[in-house]
């Protein structure tokens, strides 16, 4: 009785312990307007709730101390633009990951551009105030995008034209070379 | 001197009608995995061509529906489509943005191609499943193409020998004994000795279910190929049998 016991719970610990093994700790985040947000999770997707985050900067001051809602999910509102930010998860038993992140306004989700708080925006009367350059660095962007990608689309069809192009040239120039050896005799 | 030349035309149109039938659309994300939250852009190509011999490439039309089916739900992704050339032949390319964790499954279905040379419209619905951060667990999800390719082996994460097993579904209920073809997209390192290592053929189970050990690193495309039960319209209006394919791309790593 008490071996079947005992195998039993071997069984059980023997099922229970790969699920374990694969719960990788990580982290994701991405700016989004002046905000980083972001999840944190296990491998597979499941939401690491339980977990503390510490966001610091460059130099590892320590700038807040964030709790993810039952998601796993977190949102911290940036001081300023420029700088390099580094969030740090952690786990009470020992699970530990790291992410640095450079907020790209290359990156940033068009659509919180429109969700930023507009009192912000109206403080743009300084033209170098950081929110409303990173606006204008966001709009740019935006509108740039399209174009970027004609104009990749452009090269692949500029290609080929040359290369017809150059048939162009060699029969060309051959044509005239015939030409020239055919009419010499002649003159 | 007329002989010859037909001679010279003959080659020339002989590799062509030996094309004819690994006809594969391609759908090849710019990586399989994405590991690093501040790389999230993904480039897609979309090309419809011969993987094995690289080429040539065939027009495609304005697909009639290209999307992604990730942890945030369905998106429309046509908007994001641009023309490019591929052989001097219509393609597309997209570009796409992961924005949180999970598996990201880029469908697509192509205008209907029509083939004259075989005589039948053919339609080749192209899945391809990106593992955006490890974060996801649904890369079996549907994406409810007429003809799809179930995975049961994970479709990413996969190395050189590995073993890809799949479920063919022909309107929801498994094909037995439907036809898979397989190809390898070939980067040039790769003479096939003979046409039938071009196309490696492989048929489903009594239960629909396929497998197929993978021996070389890179992207394997899996074409599960069913006859459509309804005729289908070719351009000049008239009544022609179609070819449904379920297709889907896996990316293989060497173990090194």
């Amino acid at each position: 009785m008490a071996y079947r016991r005992l195998a039993i719970l071997g069984i059980v610990l023997v099922l229970a312990s790969p699920a374990v093994l694969a719960h990788k700790l990580k982290l994701f985040a991405q700016t989004e307007g002046n905000w980083i947000r972001g999840r944190v999770y296990f491998v597979g997707g499941s939401a690491a709730a339980g977990t503390h985050i510490e966001v610091r900067d460059a130099e590892g001051r320590l700038l807040a101390e964030l709790t993810p809602d039952t998601e796993g999910r977190f949102g911290y509102r940036m001081q300023s633009a420029t700088t390099e930010y580094q969030l740090i998860a952690s786990t009470g038993d020992g699970h530990r990951v790291a992410q640095r992140l450079t907020p790209n306004p290359l990156l940033a989700d068009p659509a919180q551009t429109h969700a930023m708080d507009p009192s912000e925006t109206a403080s743009g009367a300084n033209p170098l105030d950081p929110a409303s350059l990173m606006l204008i660095e966001q709009t740019l962007a935006r509108q740039t995008q399209p174009l970027a990608e004609r104009l990749n689309a452009l090269e692949d069809r500029i290609l080929l034209q040359d290369i017809l192009g150059g048939i162009g040239y060699i029969l060309g120039l051959t044509g005239f070379a015939l030409w020239w050896r055919c009419r010499r005799p002649q003159s | 001197m007329r002989h010859s030349l037909v001679i010279h035309l003959t080659w020339l149109i002989l590799p062509v009608a030996l094309n004819v039938q690994a006809h594969f659309q391609e759908l090849i994300p710019s990586k399989d995995i994405a590991t690093d939250p501040n790389d999230p852009e993904l480039t897609l190509d979309l090309t419809f061509t011969h993987p094995m011999e690289r080429g040539p490439a065939m027009p495609m039309g304005e697909p009639v529906q290209f999307g992604v089916l990730g942890p945030g739900g369905r998106e429309d992704l046509r908007e994001s489509l641009t023309q490019r050339l591929q052989d001097g032949q219509p393609a597309y390319r997209a570009r796409y943005r992961l924005k949180e964790p999970g598996d990201y499954i880029f469908y697509l279905e192509p205008a209907p191609y029509w083939e004259s040379g075989e005589g039948r419209m053919i339609v080749h619905d192209t899945k391809v499943v990106v593992d955006g951060f490890g974060g996801g667990e649904s890369w079996d999800a549907e994406v409810g193409f007429p003809v799809e390719i179930i995975p049961l082996t994970r479709p990413y994460g996969l190395w050189t020998g590995n073993l890809f097993q799949g479920l063919v579904k022909y309107k929801g209920q498994p094909v037995p004994f439907a036809t898979v073809e397989v190809e390898w997209r070939n980067d040039g390192s790769v003479t096939p000795p003979a046409d039938a290592f071009v196309t490696q053929v492989i048929k489903t189970d009594a239960h629909g279910v396929f497998a197929y050990a993978m021996p070389r690193a890179g992207w394997w495309g899996f074409a599960a190929l069913v006859e459509a039960d309804q005729p289908m319209k070719n351009p000049e209006g008239k009544e022609v049998p179609g070819e449904l394919g379920g297709l889907i791309w896996v990316y293989t790593r060497d173990m090194k």
